[in-house]
């Protein structure tokens, strides 16, 4: 007989020592619950109305002096950005609708993994938004210098303000990974350690 | 969903919640966690509730509900494991028919199996419930044939830790 056999004999008998009475178990079906699905909902929903709340305060302000290039890019991407939050906030909500416990745990895992896959490109949505803005906004400074100084100075500015915005965004890319990663990929990082398990078993 | 449905299922839960208790002490290492656990667990149940045809038995509905719940659930305590383990084990099992030695034993292997991962454990735990590797496989979501070779795997895996091995 192995190891296992050897508990298995034993298994049906082992008990609680501390169980649970009806009262507290009535109380428990009230709580609150921890579902990792139930949180990225939550999150993506907060996101969304720090969002709401940001551009209510500081409404977006396209000044005459602004190309009319920059001015339509500025309204395309506030319009993208909002349009993006609302698709993925309805897909968290799809993901968090569709999450069955009564399914097998393959199944059960990789429907919640497709949440980890809409989190993902939510990530990548607002980075290259994000990298796209910043790109926008430095065009245009350096547009405008050309235009008001000399050729050279031109070619100067834009060489100096390359690297300076280059080493700006990458810093703030590191922030927002950073907080993309404590947020979301410390939620999911385990099921997908999981999934990886029953794709080797099989 | 009325009381009557309410009061009959806390009273199910009641009956079967050594199944949950199991599942939470192969995945938790403290008090705190395991009460967390089978709250998640409960309420997931409670939701699933209106799914349980009553044809089937209220545990093999119930152990499903609770293993995909102890899978997905985000726990943030890490586990410690040359210590709690052992002492939870010889804390909560008890197998007062055997002498010492094999009570001791019992509690190696227990110990040993907590230290799998979570797919292992859920694997050991259908097996030590006696399901039939149909139903292990159908529950896990994989092949019959696959779970076979998985259980001949960790139980080998078991073996060796036990002999000191990894």
């Amino acid at each position: 007989m192995d190891e296992l056999d050897k508990l298995k004999t034993t298994w049906s008998g082992i008990s609680e020592p501390k169980q649970f009475s009806k009262q507290e178990i009535n109380k428990m079906l009230h709580g609150k619950s921890r579902s990792i699905i139930k949180w990225v909902f939550i999150i993506s929903v907060i996101e969304l109305l720090v969002g709401v709340c940001f551009s209510i305060a500081i409404p977006l302000k396209v000044e005459d002096e602004y190309s009319v290039m920059y001015s339509v890019a500025l309204w395309g991407m506030e319009i993208i950005s909002y349009c993006g939050i609302v698709y993925f906030v309805y897909g968290f909500f799809v993901n968090y609708r569709h999450v069955k416990n009564t399914s097998n745990v393959n199944d059960h895992i990789e429907s919640i993994v497709k949440t980890r896959r809409l989190v993902e490109l939510y990530i990548k949505f607002n980075i290259y938004l994000f990298g796209i803005s910043t790109l926008f906004f430095g065009f245009e400074k350096v547009l405008k210098v050309f235009q008001e100084k000399p050729f050279s100075y031109g070619i100067f500015y834009a060489i100096f303000f390359s690297i300076v915005l280059f080493f700006v965004f990458k810093l703030i890319l590191r922030v927002m990974k950073f907080y993309y990663r404590i947020i979301y990929q410390r939620l999911v990082s385990k099921l997908q350690r999981n999934k990886e398990e029953l794709i080797e078993i099989e | 969903m009325n009381k009557k449905i309410e009061v009959a299922f806390v009273n199910l839960l009641e009956e079967n919640q050594n199944i949950l208790h199991k599942i939470c002490r192969l995945y938790t290492f403290d008090e705190e966690t395991h009460k967390d656990m089978f709250q998640e667990m409960v309420i997931q149940l409670w939701k699933s509730y209106p799914t349980f045809k009553g044809n089937s038995k209220f545990s093999t509905w119930a152990y499903r509900v609770a293993l995909n719940t102890a899978i997905s659930l985000f726990r943030t305590k890490k586990r410690n494991v040359e210590t709690v383990d052992w002492d939870v084990a010889v804390n909560y099992i008890s197998y007062p028919e055997y002498d010492n030695r094999e009570d001791e034993q019992l509690n190696r292997i227990y110990a040993t199996v907590r230290q799998l991962n979570d797919i292992e454990k859920a694997l050991v735990y259908l097996y030590l419930e006696d399901k039939s590797y149909v139903e292990i496989a159908e529950t896990l979501g994989i092949s019959e044939g696959n779970a076979r070779v998985r259980m001949n795997r960790v139980k080998t895996k078991i073996k060796n830790r036990l002999n000191g091995g990894r």
